[in-house]
């Protein structure tokens, strides 16, 4: 199931907030979670159920044989065992067709694989049990004794999916303990409909004209048309997957979780090393904390780690090379930063860094949107004018000015203007000793017109013209 | 006990208002009349549909199509998508709509003319885009090289499987967008003279092109195209049919010979898929122009099966589907026997512009078969052998050779 999706609003939700908070006590609550959990990752692929429960099971073990057996052998084994395992689920399903492929390319044998769909949320919840496992052996958190508590963590519905990759010390006291308070369901209210919004307003808006535009007819742009496809596939991607990530919050802060933030204005920053910092926080720092520092950090091989970070950064993505060829695409731009462009810019002003960041994205998505890589090379040509084709046409115009509001109305949401101005509002009211009442109000509508509009748009997509008659 | 911000107030009570009523309030029609398709069902609980997935998507998509005030939302969401900029002076806007071609599956039961069409995705999934320029909708035509060639292939592999004497003729119509008279538009689409005279240049000579856009372009300040459906109009079919008596040597009846009815408040195609609330305003008027001469109208929904019917069915027009009136929409296989006995037997093997067109064909042959490839179940030579047709002409409008899953239906006809 997916947020933004009618029957989660409309069923799934309602039915949880009665089940859970007519629930006597946590325990229940743990369980009524639980159960919403294996019921929302079932909803579209029932049988891979059985791969979350087996990764969530071994690891439950992992970790109580790692704190048992502290500083004894068993407790590395234990390590070593997790890491095989999940990674073997992770390898087995996502990339077992890729390597297959790519041997028997390289030395002309055939390799039989099966194929599968990919389960769910995989690549989310085991990367989340591994670094358990690792924080449990680090000491940096206690092995959960209770094998329901760590089965919560590992399913929660609210970030299973598409993230944020929750870490469990991070929620370690939330899931023994939760407080709720109004204050703090009203900022989860405001939080997932900002992100209900994000997704279904903005995301599912600019994917309709990225698609049209650069889908199978990418040889016949114009220098704008590339340009308007390529920024429309970076809102879409943008607002996607920080609407997402807004929503797990969200949700989280409503159930008494606190999760940490995903997305800071990544569109804003100024240089790569910047994006980054700001991009998907969660695999970020997951990267940094168990292989970037791990294998020496910046202090022995730094070149090698951070080629090794980029490669795995882009691999994770998807099984294919124009994801790798994107993660390396970023390590190389963020060494040559650190080496060479970082202090040259530190002189220049902030909008020609600005600029720097938004072409370099904006290339980098262009091998993120094709598996193939000549269709690629295609649109990067159209979009530096190589092809010979003209700087706009008629129906780019068009779809410009069809467009406009839109546009602007996006890139003001890349950045954290609104937030500030209501920030400085509420700061101004505090002050000055008012009452912020008024503004709470404000905000309550607000988030009532993202909800009605999402409503509108999503029922809006149900609808399906029989065309029969079109010919 | 605390107050509870009005946050969440606005909050849970839309959510469990409509959540409740979803659950509680009848679900409504089965078939939508604006989508022209059947709502989704639930499929059967059983252990393969849980297993496979299924049951739940299915569940999803029910969900949504019984939505409560589903019609409404819907057409809020289609203003909402004006505010996303402008239109310019004239208007202009470029909507790429997806829906269901009905190629395939789209198989009435024998007898029941008046069932729903199927639900979405049984048919393949079709794109393409609708130029909205003030308040008129127009398709737009991609020449598309490989499927006009096999387009006219099978056309030339039809003429050769004829027994001598049969004469072929091809009438491609031209759209409206061909002859929209603002320039500025018109690298949007192709050119249309030249898209059919390409398939015309394609055809082996013992076929004869009939050049209907010539007629049509001489009167283009007249009705002859829907401004908001992708047909043309009985008058525009007029005109082609003059062409096309012109290409024949016969004289073609004057307009003032047939009676003259009319059906407003038609919104057609171009609105239904793109909901514009421009083309909304002004609804078109279907305009019927009723032979004299004496005839009777058979269709047959299954071989060997005739069914009395109405040449202009005006059970379509109470219908959302006003265009249905012409030979009552697009069936396997009609039949219409006239008064004459000049021993003329044609078949149009065609798509649904033909429906506005044939009617005037009635003054001038003994039998008129209507074949609609899609769902004509027999094999096409051999039924031209069985009923002694002596004319075969190829009704399409130009978008159809830019359509890959055309030709191959012309095909199937002839592998049967």
């Amino acid at each position: 199931m997916v947020f933004s999706s009618l029957i989660f609003l409309y069923l799934f939700l309602p039915v949880s907030f009665l089940l859970y908070f007519l629930s006597p006590n946590q325990t229940y609550r743990n369980w009524v979670l639980i159960l919403l959990s294996l019921l929302f990752y079932a909803w579209g692929e029932p049988v891979w159920i059985s791969i979350l429960l087996i990764s969530a099971t071994v690891d439950y073990f992992h970790g109580l044989i790692v704190e048992r057996y502290r500083g004894a052998w068993q407790s590395k084994a234990a390590v070593v065992s997790s890491l095989v395992i999940n990674l073997g689920l992770l390898g087995f399903f996502k990339y077992a067709g890729f390597l297959a492929e790519n041997i028997s390319q390289l030395t002309g044998i055939t390799i039989p694989h099966g194929e599968y769909q990919l389960p769910i949320g995989i690549s989310f919840y085991t990367f989340q049990t591994i670094s358990y496992v690792i924080d449990v052996y680090r000491g940096e958190v206690e092995a959960q004794k209770s094998y329901p508590k760590l089965l919560l963590f590992v399913s929660l519905f609210h970030q299973l999916v598409a993230g944020p990759i929750v870490r469990y010390k991070d929620i370690a006291r939330e899931i023994e303990h939760r407080v709720h308070t109004l204050p703090l369901f009203s900022d989860g209210v405001s939080r997932f409909l900002t992100g209900l919004g994000k997704k279904v307003i903005l995301a599912n808006t600019a994917g309709g004209v990225a698609t049209t535009l650069l889908d199978g007819r990418v040889e016949s742009l114009p220098v704008l048309g590339a340009w308007l496809g390529i920024i429309m596939f970076a809102f879409q991607i943008y607002f996607d997957f920080a609407g997402y990530s807004d929503m797990a919050i969200g949700l989280g802060k409503m159930f008494g979780f606190t999760y940490k933030e995903n997305f800071h204005y990544p569109y804003t920053a100024t240089s790569a090393t910047d994006f980054w910092r700001r991009w998907h926080m969660s695999l970020g720092s997951f990267f940094r904390d168990y292989v970037y520092i791990p294998l020496g950090g910046n202090r022995r091989f730094p070149l090698r780690n951070l080629l090794v970070v980029w490669f795995l950064t882009g691999l994770w993505h998807g099984a294919s090379w124009n994801f790798v060829l994107w993660g390396l695409y970023y390590g190389l731009l963020i060494i040559i930063e650190k080496g060479l462009l970082l202090g040259l810019m530190k002189r220049l002003p902030a909008i020609v860094s600005h600029i720097y960041l938004v072409v370099a994205m904006l290339v980098g998505w262009v091998f993120f949107n094709f598996t193939d890589l000549t269709q690629a090379g295609r649109l990067l040509s159209a979009m530096f004018g190589l092809t010979g084709a003209p700087l706009v046409n008629a129906e780019i115009l068009v779809y410009l000015t069809n467009n406009a509001a839109f546009l602007v109305l996006a890139a003001v949401a890349s950045t954290p203007l609104l937030d500030s101005i209501y920030r400085r509002m509420e700061a101004w009211l505090v002050e000055r000793g008012r009452q912020t009442r008024g503004l709470s109000r404000m905000r309550a509508i607000w988030n009532l017109m993202l909800f009605a509009l999402s409503t509108t748009l999503l029922v809006g997509t149900s609808y399906n013209p029989f065309l029969y008659f079109r010919f | 006990m605390k107050r509870i911000p009005l946050n969440i107030l606005l909050f849970l009570i839309p959510l469990f208002l409509l959540g409740a009523l979803n659950l509680a309030l009848p679900k409504g029609e089965a078939v939508s009349a604006v989508e022209q398709r059947r709502l989704k069902e639930l499929p059967p609980l059983t252990l393969t549909n849980i297993t496979s997935g299924a049951y739940f998507k299915a569940f999803d998509e029910f969900f949504a199509d019984r939505f409560i005030f589903r019609d409404r939302f819907i057409r809020w969401g289609s203003s909402l998508d004006q505010l996303r900029g402008f239109t310019g002076q004239d208007g202009a806007e470029l909507i790429v709509t997806h829906g269901d071609d009905g190629f395939q599956g789209y198989q009435p039961a024998q007898g029941q003319p008046d069932q729903a069409p199927p639900a979405p995705g049984e048919g393949l999934d079709s794109r393409s885009a609708i130029l909205v320029v003030n308040d008129r909708g127009m398709e737009l035509y991609n020449y598309a090289p490989a499927s006009t060639e096999r387009y006219a292939a099978a056309i030339n592999r039809f003429q050769t499987g004829l027994p001598d004497g049969v004469k072929t003729y091809v009438l491609l119509a031209p759209t409206q967008i061909a002859f929209h008279n603002n320039p500025r538009y018109a690298e949007l689409t192709s050119d249309q003279a030249d898209g059919i005279q390409a398939v015309y240049d394609l055809l082996d000579p013992g076929i004869t092109p009939v050049d209907a856009y010539q007629p049509i372009a001489a009167h283009t300040d007249q009705y002859l195209y829907f401004r908001t459906d992708h047909h043309w109009t009985a008058l525009g079919a007029y005109y082609a049919y003059t062409g096309f008596m012109q290409t024949t040597g016969d004289r073609p009846v004057d307009l003032a010979e047939f009676t003259v009815e009319e059906v407003p408040g038609f919104l057609g195609t171009t609105y239904s898929r793109t909901l514009n609330p421009r083309l909304e305003k002004v609804p078109d008027t279907v305009q019927i122009y009723r032979p004299k001469a004496e005839y009777q109208y058979d269709i047959f929904w299954s071989p060997g099966q005739p069914a009395r019917s109405e040449l202009f069915n005006m059970t379509h027009a109470q219908a959302k589907g006003k265009y249905g009136i012409f030979l009552g929409g697009d069936v396997p296989l009609g039949r219409i026997t006239t008064g004459l006995q000049n021993g003329r037997r044609i078949a149009v093997i065609k798509d649904s512009y033909a429906n506005a067109f044939i009617p005037f064909l009635v003054n001038h042959y003994e039998v008129i078969y209507v074949i609609d490839p899609r769902q004509f179940p027999e094999s096409i030579h051999s039924f031209v052998k069985e009923q002694r047709i002596n004319e075969v002409l190829f009704l399409n409008y130009i978008l159809v050779t830019s359509f890959d899953g055309y030709a191959p239906l012309l095909e199937a006809m002839m592998d049967r």
